[in-house]
């Protein structure tokens, strides 16, 4: 699903974001990356979501030599991957509905098509009572599980969650975790960078850690 | 679409830049036409004595045709006179004078017309030329072509023609910047939007289609908007110049613009607000497809 080969990332001066690092992730896996503030997480995180390129080395995500991705085919690339963000990243303007929907309008679906989807997993996130809120009167919480929704909707093969429970206290952390752990079983990858070692203890999965652009630890716990 | 304050804002903005242009040219247009009718209409009188010889008259019509820029020179004989002027005051002087009697008192006139591509200020030039050749004539009493107001109005006409053109380009200008300056604040606005959408695999064209739609609603409504508080206005002043018996001939020339006008300015406008937004969105998804992780 994502191999990784002596990738290296600089951002103009001496100092590596990324450092030699080589690693391949398998289809279906559940992987969390850790690693302090500054590790090089979330730049591994936009090189793989083909937001920047990599100094040097190879990067393949699901078939797709990154370096070879021309720029007309990223939002066709981008579509195979689900985000998730610290700060949702939902649209104010739209509503919960609405903002679940999108992948699949962009995705050219119809409409009966689109409803039966986003109504089933809007129920799976337990919304169902806040369909035509907009984002701004809901919780932290409740916004996090819409940006889950709007990640899953249209079955992306990876997700990948940029410390997605850290605005979440640790019952709601607990509750997304048993989410992800749900999709997870349908066979998506998962691709979580977080600094919370309480995530760790609830369920055996691969850890990689990362301290200044450099794997340090790759590890099943 | 969803009417935040600063999309309101932004559609006032551009309804009254488009309503300032609008205005603009409708004023330049009417002057430009009243104008050009006065202009038309401008001529010279030579007023004749009643004793004068034929030969001096003919004498008088070749010195006025030599000038190359006389168009027409119409002779009025005392009864074609007396008749014109019962007709225009025959309500006032009804009774009180027959035409017989009028022919004594109306004096021969030729009617000097120039050619109409001189401007007025040109014409008035030509007019003093021929005042000056022909009012040494013994049989002449006198010659006039209402010199006072043509002379104004001969140098309102030069300075409108120059200024108005200078003023009207630079409204025009100060229009498109702004309204591109504004296209560039809405869509700065909706950059974490635009973010999202590139995101989740939205293509460029995907999220042109958004905003472009939404840059036309703007377009039409305030057009739309611009084009009906312009006639108001129009249909409001028209009635106060229609009022006052001083403007009242004036006032029956004004036109609104025609709807061709309309549909130029239409497409000149929207044209223009398209291709500044279009402009902006590819910039600022360019920029975002460099660094919108954060
Ligand atoms: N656009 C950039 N320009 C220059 N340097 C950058 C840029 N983005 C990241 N860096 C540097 O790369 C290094 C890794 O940053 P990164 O954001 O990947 O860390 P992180 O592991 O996500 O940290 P955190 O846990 O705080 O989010 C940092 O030293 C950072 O200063
Ligand atoms: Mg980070």
């Amino acid at each position: 699903m994502i191999e990784l080969k002596h990738i290296y990332k600089t951002y103009g001066g001496e100092l590596h974001s990324l450092r030699d690092l080589s690693f391949t992730v398998e289809q279906g896996e559940f992987v969390f990356l850790v690693g302090p503030s500054g590790a090089g997480k979330t730049t591994l995180f936009k090189l793989i979501s083909a937001y920047e390129k990599s100094s040097s080395g190879d990067l393949v995500v699901s078939g797709h030599n990154l370096k070879e991705l021309r720029v007309g085919q990223v939002p066709f690339f981008r579509r195979q991957i689900g985000f998730i963000f610290q700060n949702y990243k939902l649209l104010k303007t739209k509503s919960v509905y609405e903002n679940i929907e999108l992948p699949l309008v962009i995705l050219g679906e119809k409409e009966n098509i689109r409803k039966e989807k986003v109504l089933e997993i809007i129920e799976k996130v337990g919304l169902q009572d806040h369909a035509d809120q907009f984002p701004d009167f809901l919780s932290g919480g409740e916004q996090q599980r819409v940006a889950i929704a709007r990640a899953l909707i249209h079955q992306p093969k990876l997700i990948i969650a940029d410390e997605p429970t850290g605005n979440l206290d640790p019952a709601l952390s607990d509750s997304m975790m048993n989410l992800f752990y749900e999709f997870s079983k349908t066979g998506i990858t998962f691709l979580v960078a977080t600094h919370d070692h309480r995530l760790l203890q609830n369920k055996k999965a691969r850890v990689l850690s990362l301290d200044k652009g450099v794997l340090v630890e790759d590890r099943i716990a | 679409m969803k009417w935040t304050p600063l999309k309101i804002s932004l559609l006032f903005i551009i309804f009254l830049s488009q309503l300032m242009v609008l205005a603009g040219f409708l004023t330049y247009k009417n002057l430009n036409t009243v104008l050009g009718s006065w202009n038309k209409s401008a001529h010279l009188s030579v007023y004749l004595k009643t004793d004068i010889l034929g030969s001096e008259r003919a004498e008088i019509e070749t010195k006025i045709r030599e000038n190359q820029n006389v168009q027409t020179v119409e002779f009025v004989d005392r009864d074609k006179a007396a008749k014109e002027f019962q007709k225009s005051f025959g309500e006032y002087s009804a009774g009180l004078l027959t035409v017989d009697e009028l022919i004594d008192l109306v004096p021969e006139t030729f009617v000097v017309s120039l050619k109409n591509d001189l401007s007025l200020l040109q014409k008035v030039e030509v007019f003093n030329e021929l005042i000056a050749s022909t009012k040494n004539f013994s049989g002449v009493d006198e010659v006039s072509f209402g010199g006072d107001w043509l002379q104004k109005f001969s140098k309102l006409d030069q300075t409108l023609k120059s200024i108005g053109t200078f003023i009207l380009a630079v409204v025009l200008l100060s229009v498109s910047f702004l309204s591109a300056l504004m296209v560039r604040i809405l869509i700065d606005d909706a950059k974490a939007e635009l973010e999202v959408y590139t995101l989740i695999g939205a293509t460029r064209w995907f999220i042109y289609k958004i905003f472009l739609r939404e840059m036309l609603a703007f377009v039409i409504l305030s057009l739309v908007f611009s084009f009906v508080t312009l006639f108001g206005l129009f249909i409001y002043l028209k009635n106060v110049f229609l009022v006052r018996n001083m403007t009242l001939n004036f006032a029956d020339r004004l036109e609104f613009l025609s709807p061709q006008e309309m549909i130029i300015f239409a497409i000149l406008v929207g044209g223009f607000i398209f291709v500044s937004s279009f402009i902006s969105l590819k910039t600022t998804i360019q920029r975002l497809n460099q660094f919108s992780y954060d």
